[in-house]
């Protein structure tokens, strides 16, 4: 009966990966679902997306906050790509062809969720994925350079040189896209 | 003009702001993940709960200590071993056809590096090895005298196994030896012995008597292969017909069962004669919400939130499942007197589908499907110790129903939950 209770426990009593995967899974799912517009490779990257975060569970301080599900998303994001570019490898049709032509769509509950701005992920996209995780973690969460350093394992002036050079590379392709003048 | 820093950071910012605001923070349909992911992420919640709850100071050693472990097990493989600090678990299926027996094991926590051999303490006089091979996981020794061929085959489990014997119109039965189960299948004078050791599927094959085979097996055991061993792999030599097991495809009925088992253990585990005699309290409440709440969500169904953001299960849904999946019929759920989540309104019981299961590890299980039947022999426990290893937990039986859904499907109603012998 003892063991029973963890079903009404409260948060601080479970691991905190557990607490993370009850309250993003099915935002994980979404979010690669929405770039791969496909059930079964959707769940293939919401599991490395999981694997990836239980690895890094320290980068996780309070499971609920905006940092946390930012960097959720961020992973997500990053494995499914992962899985679009391995497709495209192996010659599957590519995600451009089926989102524009194929009139296979199918309902989507995220459907709704609309008004994404699809440029800057896309030239986070193209970034390299460290200079990706840094830009989002100091420009948008505000994590100190110590803390980037520590998880990153670098030093602290590698970690701000780090930063320097990602945003010289968002600002090149900005600026390749003609959205800079 | 060039974009400066400050601009950068600012389409940045608000750029990643209105992708992360596009995902609704509540509210998003809970999705119904597949039972393999589901089994996965049950395994690395098992695992990171173990991690994050180690003490601070285990948990800082746990690389150096993990190395000096493996060391001390190599140095001192007789005396100590890694197993106690790992959760290693061989699941067994089987499902049995007129004309063969399908067979599924799945292993976990075995270490790439980890790998066991075979050694016999007896064998019938004049009988000496006449050949070893090994191809990749597969070992197989024969052995000849007398006119006589005694064939050993080992094959270890890493990840999944599949694969059907021939057991059409041949005599089985499970003999105790030696504290294992030892699957005996007898057939045209030959008889055939197959039993679990670590992660090696072993079996035994010859014109030798069954009480013979029985012995030779009953005074075997395996040890951790000496180094070198396991690299040993000559070409392969063809397979006699007949003799080895072979290949099936997966079967997906043992990923659907298992991910069922793995949601029924945790909250009953209490020998009962019948679903009848469970105690009416929150563990069997908890049972009831879960399933209720996976199978309407599996049938595309909403559930109404209440303001703490529970999901409201109708009465009815519950009655439903009770009788689906427990026999009972006309079950009442307010003979239930403590639900376990507060709230909920007449007619709704309360259901936080982010709770999780309650703490439980299968560390045996051998399952056995039948036409109308599953036997599921598990040991589960129920406990953790400080450092969330599992205590010593019940040896169960379990009968379950199988019954075909109209979507070809098969649900397993709980028959009877008894204790092992």
């Amino acid at each position: 009966m003892l063991c029973f209770l963890t079903l009404i426990d409260n948060e601080e009593d479970r691991s905190k990966f557990e607490s993370i995967y009850l309250e993003y899974r099915s935002l994980i799912y979404y979010c690669a679902e929405q770039i791969l517009q496909n059930s079964h490779d959707a769940e293939d990257a919401a599991q490395d997306a999981l694997v990836q975060i239980a690895r890094h569970i320290g980068d996780f301080k309070d499971v609920r906050s905006d940092a946390s599900r930012g960097l959720v998303i961020l992973i997500a994001r990053q494995k499914a790509r992962d899985i679009c570019r391995a497709r495209a490898r192996k010659g599957c049709f590519s995600l451009e062809e089926r989102r524009e032509g194929s009139g296979q769509e199918e309902p989507d509950p995220v459907n709704r969720m609309s008004g994404i701005d699809e440029n800057l992920v896309e030239i986070l996209d193209r970034m390299n994925g460290r200079y990706r995780e840094v830009l989002i973690k100091r420009i948008c969460y505000g994590y100190d350079f110590a803390e980037i350093a520590r998880q990153l394992s670098v030093t602290e002036v590698y970690a701000r040189k780090l930063l320097q050079r990602a945003r010289a590379q968002f600002i090149r392709i900005y600026e390749e896209r003609g959205r800079g003048a | 003009m060039k974009l400066s820093d400050r601009e950068a950071d600012r389409i940045i910012r608000e750029g990643w702001q209105a992708y992360t605001d596009s995902f609704p923070r509540e509210g998003i349909p809970e999705h119904p993940f597949s039972p393999a992911f589901e089994r996965k992420m049950a395994r690395l919640v098992r695992r990171q709960r173990r991690r994050e709850n180690r003490p601070p100071v285990l948990r800082a050693a746990g690389r150096a200590a993990a190395i000096l472990l493996v060391c001390a097990a190599v140095a001192f493989s007789g005396l100590m071993t890694v197993e106690a600090f790992r959760e290693q678990v061989i699941r067994f299926f089987s499902q049995v056809f007129p004309t063969h027996t399908e067979l599924s094991f799945t292993a976990e926590g075995y270490g790439e590096d980890e790998h066991y051999v075979l050694e016999l303490g007896y064998l019938p006089e004049g009988m000496t090895e006449t050949e070893h091979r090994r191809t990749g996981p597969v070992s197989e020794t024969v052995y000849e005298g007398g006119g006589r061929t005694l064939r050993v085959m080992c094959r270890e489990i890493r990840g999944n196994l599949v694969m059907s014997v021939d057991t059409e119109d041949a005599r089985t039965d499970v003999a105790e030896l030696n504290g294992r189960k030892v699957w005996v299948i007898q057939k045209n004078g030959r008889t055939r012995l197959y039993w679990l050791d670590k992660n090696l599927l072993i079996s035994l094959s010859g014109e030798l008597p069954a009480e013979e085979m029985k012995k030779i097996a009953e005074q075997s055991g395996v040890r951790s292969a000496p180094p070198g061993a396991w690299e040993n792999t000559p070409p392969p030599a063809e397979e006699e017909e007949g003799e080895a097991p072979s290949a099936a495809e997966p079967n997906p009925e043992f990923d659907r069962f298992q991910a069922y088992f793995d949601r029924v253990a945790p909250f009953l585990h209490q020998p009962a004669a019948s679903p009848q005699e469970l105690p009416r309290d929150r563990v069997l409440a908890g049972f009831l919400l879960d399933q209720s709440y996976r199978r309407g969500v599996g049938e595309g169904r909403v559930y109404e939130r209440d303001a703490d953001g529970m999901a409201l299960i109708p009465d009815g849904e519950i009655a439903e499942t009770a009788e689906m999946l427990l026999g009972i019929a006309d079950f009442r759920p307010d003979s239930i007197a403590e639900w376990p989540f507060p709230g909920g309104k007449e007619g709704y019981r309360s259901f936080d589908p982010k709770a999780p299961l309650p703490v439980c590890e299968i560390t045996y299980q051998l399952t056995q499907l039948e036409e109308d039947a599953v036997y599921v022999k598990a040991i589960v426990n129920t406990e953790m110790d400080e450092n969330g290893y599992p205590l010593p937990g019940a040896a169960l039986i379990y009968r379950f129903g199988r019954e075909a859904g109209e979507n070809g499907e098969y649900r397993y109603p709980l028959e009877s939950i008894s204790p092992m012998e």
